[in-house]
């Protein structure tokens, strides 16, 4: 939803426009990059040469795990100037009536392709990326003004939505041996509810004088947000670091800390340090376009 | 006011088109009754005729792009729009339903609830493969027509250019090295939406004699690659193998270019000059080529057992090469015959 609020309704028009392809460039050098490094560095393994035929991974999809995000933001990059050109020519209004209903026409069929075992022709339900209605609400939600009314609906939603959706993983879990995550799937109806709720949430408040002065822990988050694409590419090197050298595991921190705060205090250890190497890294002249 | 005969030509396309599907699938029963380890002279000619006919619907694509891009309607919301996905719908629907009761009844067998339900699966006759990839067009059209207005035809036919790449390099890695690529490079938009927007963006575009003359010659050239390459993957194949007339592949996408560069001179000069005789009779045809398109396989298959299996009208004795053409002859004549009727029935005209 943020990259269509970001790149939707821009002046550039073309595939070819300047701008368009270095989009397309700030996302695909720092992924071929990445991907490689968690191609041929595993933490406790050390460096190993890949093959050719590893390198091609990139193209077919066999990279690390977490990097299949980048492959949907790709396609959403690929057919932006055409979403572009469209959302400028029916309006925000309406572009909130598209994204809504192509966010639940991908959202009915995950639940019926979930529920039962049918699939849905491709052609006739999916000529867009699955992700498009998020990407398109981003650009229609931007003009909505949040009111402090709407906000504490979005807060109540929000938490009703994160209620469901604690609700079906524990029902889909009672009685599977590997762990169901179907529950909190970005595909889920219940977790795009949840996602509009947020992002409604994140929005300043137009009533209150001021609210165009982002506070000091908004100051924090923007910064944060500014990394949000290198610490997405390197977090996970560090997370799987701190595993592979049994930092979590470790008894003494596992009598200093209790497991439900483990989760917490690791994830923000984990931000910190990915988002401070990240902030460093983009100090320096080419590594920066690797972040 | 709308211009009478300006869009003739593209019926006439469509006309020829339609011809070409019909003569691939009359092309195709009796090509597979033949070894293709062992050519003969019949084989031969028989595949030059299928690899020939292979341009049919890369140009249903184009013309559909060439009328429908470029429209001043926009949006989803749009009547027009609506209207035309529902006459690609409801012909898909009902055809199935038809296709679906016809050939489980004539098997013996009751059409189940899962059988109705597998349409929207994608799983109807084999022919209508068609009406589902036209209609992802159509739904995304809006946006692809958004598109070609900000950029005109000069986008339109970068767009178009650079999708068919895209497309064509993937099916060759995908069949020669035996490679996929990520979903996400080559599905964000629909697989034929090349041939859309290059159908518009070449639309205007004016053909020289020199271009026809280019046109007519990559077209045979095409022809003869394909021919030839259809023969080598086709040399130790128990099976006739079709994969070269793939509409993806690059030899038949160039070929369907240079055969809708050949269509272009055949638009009337001024918008109220009357076509020739021969670009009116292809009209004609094409103007009930969805009705064409729908029910040919069905009088194929009846015409086929009838006058060939059964010998009805002594077909058997006479050459493939001879029986092809006049099997395609009675179908058309049949299935165009079966459409205009029926465009004249009200319930009917709307699947036909």
């Amino acid at each position: 939803m943020l990259s269509g609020t970001v790149n939707l309704g821009s002046p550039s028009k073309s595939l070819i426009d300047r701008a368009y392809v270095r989009r397309l460039l700030r996302i695909l050098v720092p992924f071929t990059f990445w991907a490689l490094v968690y191609m041929s560095i595993k933490p406790k393994g050390g460096f190993r040469w890949i093959t050719w035929a590893e390198a091609s991974g990139l193209l077919s999809g066999q990279v690390h795990y977490h990097l299949w995000f980048i492959y949907s933001l790709i396609g959403l990059y690929i057919i932006s100037p055409i979403l572009n050109a469209f959302v400028i020519a029916i309006g925000e209004y309406q572009s909130l009536l598209v994204g809504g209903f192509l966010l639940g026409l991908a959202g009915l069929e995950w639940s019926v392709e979930n529920a039962f075992p049918f699939w849905f022709d491709a052609n006739l339900f999916k000529p867009v990326p699955v992700y498009t209605g998020y990407y398109i609400l981003g650009y229609g939600l931007r003009s909505v003004k949040v009111t402090l009314l709407i906000r504490d609906y979005a807060l109540v939603v929000f938490v009703a939505s994160t209620v469901i959706s604690l609700g079906i993983t524990d029902y889909l879990n009672r009685e599977v041996a590997s762990f169901d995550n179907r529950g909190f799937h970005n595909l889920n109806p219940v977790v795009m509810v949840m996602s509009i709720a947020a992002f409604a949430m994140l929005k300043p408040v137009e009533e209150i004088p001021g609210n165009s002065h982002p506070s000091r822990i908004m100051h924090i988050f923007a910064s944060l947000g500014r990394g949000s694409f290198g610490v997405y590419l390197s977090h996970v090197m560090l997370l799987e670091a701190s595993f592979d050298y049994g930092y979590w595991s470790n008894r003494q921190v596992q009598e200093a800390i209790p497991v439900a705060l483990l989760v917490p205090v690791a994830t923000i250890l984990i931000t910190f340090v990915s988002w401070l190497g990240t902030t460093r890294l983009s100090k320096i002249p080419f590594v920066r376009r690797l972040i | 006011m709308a211009p009478k005969y300006r869009l003739a030509w593209i019926d006439a396309a469509k006309g020829v088109a339609i011809m070409m599907v019909v003569c691939i699938h009359t092309n195709g029963i009796f090509q597979n009754r033949l070894s293709p380890s062992n050519p003969t002279v019949t084989w031969w000619i028989l595949n030059l005729i299928n690899t020939a006919c292979r341009v049919c619907v890369p140009l249903f694509f184009m013309l559909s792009g060439a009328v429908i891009l470029g429209s001043p309607e926009r949006s989803f919301l749009d009547r027009g729009y609506v209207r035309r996905i529902w006459r690609t719908l409801a012909p898909l629907l009902v055809w199935s339903l038809v296709y679906l009761i016809i050939y489980r009844m004539s098997a013996h067998r009751t059409p189940t609830v899962n059988d109705v339900l597998g349409i929207a699966a994608g799983k109807a006759h084999h022919h209508l493969w068609f009406l589902y990839s036209i209609s992802g067009l159509l739904i995304v059209s809006p946006m692809l027509n958004a598109y070609v207005c900000a950029t005109g035809h000069r986008g339109g036919l970068t767009l178009g250019i650079l999708w068919l790449t895209v497309v064509g390099i993937s099916w060759v890695l995908e069949h020669v090295f035996q490679f996929m690529l990520e979903p996400n490079f080559t599905r964000s938009l629909p697989v034929y939406t090349g041939y859309f927007v290059i159908g518009y963006a070449l639309r205007d575009c004016p053909v020289t004699r020199k271009v026809k003359f280019l046109s007519a010659i990559v077209y045979l050239d095409g022809l003869v690659a394909c021919a030839l390459l259809v023969r080598s993957i086709n040399s130790r194949a128990s099976q006739f193998e079709g994969l070269i007339g793939d509409y993806v592949n690059p030899l038949v996408m160039i070929m369907s270019i240079a055969m809708f560069l050949l269509f272009r001179p055949l638009e009337s000069a001024a918008p109220d000059e009357q076509p020739g005789r021969c670009t009116r009779f292809f009209a004609r045809l094409g103007v009930v080529s969805l009705g064409v398109y729908t029910s040919h396989v069905l009088i194929l298959d009846t015409v086929v057992r009838v006058a060939h299996n059964e010998n009805r009208l002594g077909l058997r004795t006479l050459p493939y090469v001879a029986v092809v053409p006049i099997l395609m002859i009675i179908v058309i004549a049949l299935s165009w015959e079966f459409s205009e009727i029926a465009k004249r029935i009200p319930i009917l005209r709307h699947v036909v």
